[in-house]
């Protein structure tokens, strides 16, 4: 009898000792912020942590939405200005600021032109030359004042979009309320925008791929990251065609034309989700050699990729021991 | 002593039992691609195993897609939404970025990431 209970208990051990090379992850997949976004959590309370993190997006989502109903933004766009909840106020400073560093690069004023193109609806168009003028001069982020929670705007007809900061600054506080339930491994991944929580569950780094802006289905070259963001902003995915030509939906806040910089694809990597989002979207609109000046004045506190249209890739320093990019020529860019 | 063989021979079939049972549970391939719709798996297909062309209609919300399903390759062939992005995107050959149909709240990825990659940056923003 003894026997068959030693037997058993060896048998018990072989199959839960199979078991534990698998870590527990629970997964959850939406559509948040006008995009398909997935959360992949590792560790104990991985399901419940998934799921706060989900919630905290799509609150997010309500406040930032250009379109939703009842959203901070459409609320005080509808009204020409007017008070926002703390957290609305600040990312819209923090959005000016952002916007003020690149030059102007990357601006949330943008809605007018947006609108004269339809990009927010399901027939965008190449817009009237006058009806785009006079888009442009309802535009510029020095018309707008954030004020504790007040927003104004010094022109009539102004309007902002967040679009191009707000699922930068949602991964960031979805990356957080996974740490505060204790998570130590998670990739979130919303549209374009991919942020790493920690490193992966064997203590290895995230492999990010950057998509190809040739070949939708290939990638350029990957970067190993751990606990930080990696956003890439490109024309390729959301564009249209008339009369032959392509036009693409990130705008040149200059001249109110989708942005012809040299630069095919611009990705960011830095903890500062707000900031990589912003970011990448300013280096695509203002081309590689400003890129490179605003890199060293923020003392390289990010990192870039940056594809050229000739397909040659650049690099900064602090990221180049991590990125693989076979058969692509690349270029270190040094301080 | 031969009870003891016995036990050992007893032991050695469960093993074997419980490997074999193992092996063949239904597991991801390589080739294996899901479809999710509205954030639910609906359908898994192994593309490594189908043999010839066939089509599939996906509904959501009376809106519908059309996939075309061949050995080693899946596309959306027609879809009734707005921007058709999904049907321009092609085949899902190489496997490294999802075919996404956000009107229809429908994606097509590989099971497994492919090449190591965990996640693709692209440039949707």
């Amino acid at each position: 009898m003894k026997r068959i209970a030693v037997l058993l208990l060896a048998a018990a051990l072989m199959l839960s000792a199979a078991g534990c090379g698998r870590e527990k992850s629970a997964s959850v997949q939406f559509f948040s912020m006008d995009t398909i976004m997935e959360i992949t959590v590792y560790g104990k309370g991985a399901q419940k942590a998934a799921d706060a993190a989900r919630a905290e997006i799509e609150s997010l989502d309500a406040m930032f939405s250009v379109s939703g109903t009842g959203s901070d933004i459409r609320k005080v766009n509808e009204s020409g200005g007017g008070a926002v909840s703390e957290e609305c106020a600040l990312l819209v400073s923090r959005a000016l600021e952002l916007g003020a560093d690149t030059g102007g690069a990357f601006d949330i004023t943008l809605l007018p032109v947006i609108d004269a193109w339809g990009f927010h609806t399901d027939d965008p168009a190449v817009p009237d030359p006058a009806a785009l003028a006079d888009a442009m001069t309802r535009t510029g982020i020095g018309a707008v004042t954030v004020s504790g929670d007040m927003i104004t705007f010094a022109k009539d007809g102004m309007g902002i979009d967040m679009g191009a900061v707000a699922k930068g600054y949602a991964a960031g506080k979805a990356a957080e309320t996974l740490k505060k339930a204790g998570i130590t491994s998670a990739l979130i991944t919303l549209g374009g925008n991919v942020r790493t929580v920690g490193a992966k569950p064997d203590g290895s780094r995230w492999r990010v791929a950057v998509q190809s802006p040739f070949d939708g289905d290939d990638y350029i070259c990957v970067v190993s990251v751990e606990d930080c963001a990696v956003v890439t902003s490109g024309g390729y995915q959301r564009y249209f065609e008339q009369d032959g030509n392509t036009y693409h939906h990130i705008i040149d806040p200059e001249t109110g034309y989708p942005a012809d910089s040299g630069v095919v694809s611009a990705t960011i990597v830095c903890g500062d989700d707000a900031l990589a989002d912003a970011f990448s979207t300013a280096v695509y609109v203002m081309g590689a050699e400003r890129a490179q000046r605003l890199w060293r004045e923020y003392d390289r506190s990010f990192d870039m990729i940056i594809v050229l249209r000739d397909g040659s890739v650049l690099v900064t320093e602090g990221i180049m021991p991590f990125v693989e990019a076979p058969g692509v020529a690349v270029t270190e860019i040094k301080r | 002593m031969k009870k003891n063989l016995i036990w050992a021979a007893v032991f050695a079939a469960a093993a074997m039992i419980c490997a074999a049972i193992w092996f063949l549970l239904p597991r991801h391939s390589g080739a294996s691609v899901g479809i999710w719709q509205n954030g639910e798996l609906i359908k898994t297909i192994d593309l490594s195993a189908v043999t010839s062309e066939y089509e599939l209609t996906v509904e959501y919300e009376g809106r519908k897609n059309v996939i075309r399903v061949g050995p080693g390759r899946i596309e959306v062939l027609e879809a009734d939404c707005p921007d058709g992005t999904c049907v321009k995107r092609g085949e899902l050959s190489s496997g490294r970025t999802p075919i996404v149909c956000l009107p229809n709240r429908l994606v097509i990825r590989y099971m497994d990431s492919p090449g190591g990659v965990d996640a693709v940056a692209g440039g949707a923003g």
